[in-house]
């Protein structure tokens, strides 16, 4: 039996050729398993070329009708044959699927699952080839936004860490952070495996510099952990809320990290009372390429270049830092946070020591670099997407019952094809010193 | 018309279509009419499901298939070894009620019951055969 995948208008297109017995079952039901992606809201099967059918065949089609309801999308047969349709028929099943003459039939009814509704629905169908974006401003009075540093990125950035630095933080009770940090029972056990790490609503996730590149992730739930406690060297938390919601669709093109803050930088200008040219952005899209690094090493004063030099300065660059550009996670979902310095904007309204101490760009030798993003990203698996539904609701949901892959510092260039994005537009730093 | 066709697979989902293509064969080259071959084909694919997945529990073991022809009937005996169980005491399914409340199990012997003539189980010798038989269309 042969397989063919395709997506068309949004719709994932299955063709089957030849057999589907109790084996080709199994193998449908796995190769379908690994082509959905987590925003697919309709699957269609053309069994145009598929003379058979049995009850293996049945219970993978039901497996895959039931997945995309919990989705609130549409699941339909299309071409089914005359035997298919005689077993199909005798074992009860006609009327429970969707059955329909021919793809282009199919497709038609699939399409009012997706977004832009019907064909032919009116002006109000969306372009889908043209990025859909839209703001919203929060409900409720937005109480405006600070971020509380711990440490100074330039400790991580020169690998000057002391056991002087490292504070003790419970993650429970914080919503969004990142960071640099580990676990352990003491500090000097935390020392040599501080990793890349971030907070979502209480969950920690961290990539432990032990070598191994794989990431340690907790729920305070998680009763057999306790509540957790986490030795960071650096983080940088939100305190209050997001101020707007961002609802990006994209069309023939993905966005990168870039180009979404961009999107976000223009809009925070054009807003009364102005912008203070920091953000924090929570976000929970679909991939379509993660590209990420990561230190490799933990940047403490025992572990220095010896000439004083910066870990990201090209003779260290290979020793410390893992860099993956190849995209990957495609279909998956991102649920990320992270900060934007628009660097177009004067930032006045912050103290400079206090900016340098969040990123690694001197403010006195921007460049022509257009902003500065520093973003960690937890990659799940098997989430329907829903961007109608409350932001903090979901990734809550999210963190505590989807399917976990990895978590990484995010490369600007990571791309999403669609997302909601809860943005604070940060009007002070508060350093703990 | 006569003889007969008899072989033995290791119980594992991917024999199915060996099965298949291996009884195809034989009965169209005995001239069997082929409207009736996908009808065996469907039985002895879900009775071998059922084998592999309840009789043997996805464990190793093997499935003996004898396929003949005679008396106007196609009969093909499947025995295992696994333990003792008589498939056609499953309950069948009620087709009537709704799709969230209806089991999807028991569904493979209820079609088997459905195109075929006549389905009939013993143990015998340490044992399980099931006996199903077709008839071929004059």
């Amino acid at each position: 039996m042969a397989m063919q995948f395709e997506r068309q208008n949004g719709i994932l297109i299955v063709r089957v050729d030849g057999r589907l017995d109790a084996f080709g079952a199994n193998e449908l039901n796995v190769r379908i398993r690994d082509a959905l992606h987590d925003d697919d809201r309709a699957l269609l099967l053309d069994l145009a070329s598929c003379q058979y059918l049995s009850s293996g065949g049945i219970r993978v089609f039901l497996a895959y009708q039931r997945e995309m309801q919990r989705r609130q999308g549409g699941f339909a047969l299309a071409g089914v044959q005359e035997y298919p349709e005689k077993v199909l028929d005798i074992a009860g099943f006609t009327c429970v699927f969707g059955i329909y003459p021919s793809v282009d039939a199919a497709m038609k009814e699939l399409s009012r699952f997706l977004p832009g509704g019907e064909p032919g629905a009116g002006p109000h169908r969306q372009d889908l080839s043209r990025n859909n974006v839209t703001f919203t401003e929060a409900a409720g009075l937005a109480a405006g936004a600070s971020l509380h540093i711990i440490g100074d990125l330039n400790n991580v950035l020169y690998s000057r860490i002391t056991e002087h630095d490292i504070r003790l933080r419970r993650f429970s009770e914080i919503e969004y952070s990142l960071g640099l940090g580990a676990l352990g029972v003491s500090v000097a056990d935390a020392m040599p495996v501080l990793g890349e790490m971030i907070t979502l609503h209480g969950s920690m996730v961290w990539l432990p510099t032990d070598g191994h590149n794989t990431p340690d992730f907790l729920t305070p739930q998680d009763p057999d952990r306790g509540d957790v406690l986490v030795y960071t060297g650096f983080a940088a938390t939100l305190r209050g809320s997001f101020s707007e919601y961002l609802t990006v669709t994209c069309g023939d093109e993905p966005l990168t990290l870039t180009g979404l803050y961009r999107l976000i930088f223009t809009h925070a200008k054009k807003r009364p009372g102005g912008f203070s040219g920091i953000v924090a952005v929570a976000l929970l899209g679909i991939v379509d390429g993660i590209a990420s690094t990561g230190v490799k090493r933990s940047p403490v004063r025992a572990n220095a270049p010896a000439d004083g030099s910066s870990i990201m300065s090209p003779p260290n660059l290979s020793e410390w830092v893992a860099t993956d550009t190849r995209y990957t996670y495609t279909g998956d979902t991102l649920v990320s946070f992270g900060i934007g310095i628009d660097l177009s904007s004067d930032l006045s309204a912050f103290d400079s020591a206090d900016v340098s101490a969040l990123s690694y760009i001197n403010p006195a030798n921007r460049g022509d670099q257009e902003m500065y993003l520093h973003n960690h990203g937890v990659v799940f698996r098997n989430v329907p997407y829903d961007d109608t539904r409350d932001l903090n609701s979901q990734i809550r949901t999210i963190v505590s019952e989807g399917e976990f892959l990895d978590m990484r510092h995010l490369l600007d260039s990571t791309r999403i094809r669609r997302a909601k994005a809860g943005i604070a537009y940060i009007q002070s730093i508060e350093r703990e010193l | 018309m006569a003889g007969r066709f008899a072989f033995t697979v290791d119980a594992a989902i991917e024999n199915i279509p060996v099965v298949a293509d291996g009884i195809e064969d034989y009965l169209v080259s005995a001239g069997v009419n082929p409207a009736i071959v996908p009808d065996i084909e469907l039985a002895v694919d879900e009775v071998m499901t059922n084998i592999i997945t309840h009789g043997f529990r996805r464990q190793a073991g093997t499935i003996g298939i004898t396929c003949s022809i005679g008396e106007g009937v196609v009969r093909i005996e499947i025995r295992d070894r696994a333990p003792a169980f008589n498939p056609l005491l499953l309950k069948e399914p009620d087709i009537s009620v709704k799709l969230e409340d209806r089991p999807v199990g028991g569904l493979g012997i209820y079609l088997v019951r459905k195109v075929m003539d006549a389905v009939s189980y013993e143990y015998r010798d340490g044992e399980n055969v099931l006996t199903l038989e077709k008839k071929i269309p004059e």
